[in-house]
């Protein structure tokens, strides 16, 4: 069966998007990617070290991935604007994940600059991908000023904490004629498939994989999780029930009734 | 002559291009991007750009990010 995934006019094979952030060792990450299957690869862009300068992460990722630029460390729409052009100038295309957070303890997105940036960064011509809290009419107008998908908090970054928002990103999922791409808070295989089975286009997983104990193993079974929610979901799940239903038939024992 | 870059005051030898000035601190040129006195230099004018005393340098590459 065909199920194509389209953003920004690209069709993509893969459903789980991977971050570059947090490996213990970033030699790692060429393995993580393959392993996860995944096409679109997060990097966020920072002012080089004068006393490290020839470290590299793009040496980590293969050339046929597409980049996608967060503008983390953005406080304010002008801020991620400012950064995705940065990042656009460096050569690597023109996906941005637009990301302005200006709580540092919870690091929840500031949909209202959000949405400015995502309006200003269409007009410029980018693909935008908005990191969002999840929010119905923030993502109407995200989609309004021309997001090419919007991708809401699971549980705040790096918690591991699962699928949260889960009430939230579903009647996003239904309402919104945009992909919903779950980013952020998946710990764990079963939360990425759960996000897959309700819907979700896609999942963004960084911490998980990164800061597992096998990295490698860790985004193959990711890889196998999305999968099988996104086979789940296209197959329709069965109603949940409050009263049983026998599987077996009731009828034609081997006794009398 | 002085520049400010990455906000930390550097000194340098006068009439260094970027590209020069890139190189003169073991940085690829081709691996960074970089904001001059708050305008993107697209890549092809980094040989071309003579630094000026007090211009400010924002240099910047890709890291690892989520």
């Amino acid at each position: 069966m065909e199920d194509q995934f389209v953003i920004g006019g690209k069709t993509l094979k893969s459903r789980l998007f991977l971050g570059t952030g947090k490996y213990g060792e970033d030699a790692i990450i060429p393995d993580c990617i393959k392993a996860a299957g995944s096409q679109v690869i997060t990097v966020a862009m920072r002012r080089i070290d004068f006393n490290s300068p020839q470290e590299n992460i793009m040496q980590y990722i293969p050339k046929d991935c597409i980049l996608m630029p967060n503008t983390s460390g953005a406080r304010t729409a002008e801020e991620a604007v400012r950064i995705a052009r940065l990042g656009r100038a460096a050569g690597c295309g023109d996906w941005v994940k637009v990301e302005v957070v200006a709580d540092s303890k919870y690091l929840l997105p500031d949909n209202e600059e959000t949405v400015k940036a995502v309006d200003t960064l269409v007009k410029e011509g980018f693909t935008v991908l908005p990191y969002m809290t999840p929010d119905l009419y923030a993502a109407r107008r995200m989609r309004d000023a021309g997001a090419a998908a919007v991708m809401p908090f699971g549980a705040p970054i790096g918690t591991n904490k699962g699928l949260r928002t889960r009430e939230l990103v579903q009647i996003m999922i239904q309402e919104l004629d945009l992909p919903v791409i779950v980013d952020a808070g998946i710990g764990k295989p079963s939360e990425a498939a759960e996000c897959m089975e309700i819907g979700a286009a896609a999942v963004l997983v960084n911490t998980a994989v990164a800061t597992a104990g096998n990295p490698v193993l860790m985004a193959s079974a990711f890889r196998k999780a999305v999968e099988a929610g996104r086979e789940a979901f296209l197959a329709g799940p069965s109603a949940v029930k409050e009263i049983a239903s026998a599987s077996s038939p009731l009828t034609g024992f081997l006794r009398k009734d | 002559m002085e520049l400010t870059v990455n906000g930390e005051k550097r000194t340098c030898e006068a009439g260094l291009t970027l590209e020069g000035f890139l190189k003169s601190q073991n940085v690829k040129p081709e691996s960074v991007v970089v904001e001059h006195n708050g305008k993107i230099i697209p890549f092809k004018e980094f040989g071309t750009l003579c630094l000026q005393d007090g211009d400010e340098l924002e240099v910047l590459r890709f890291m690892g990010g989520g």
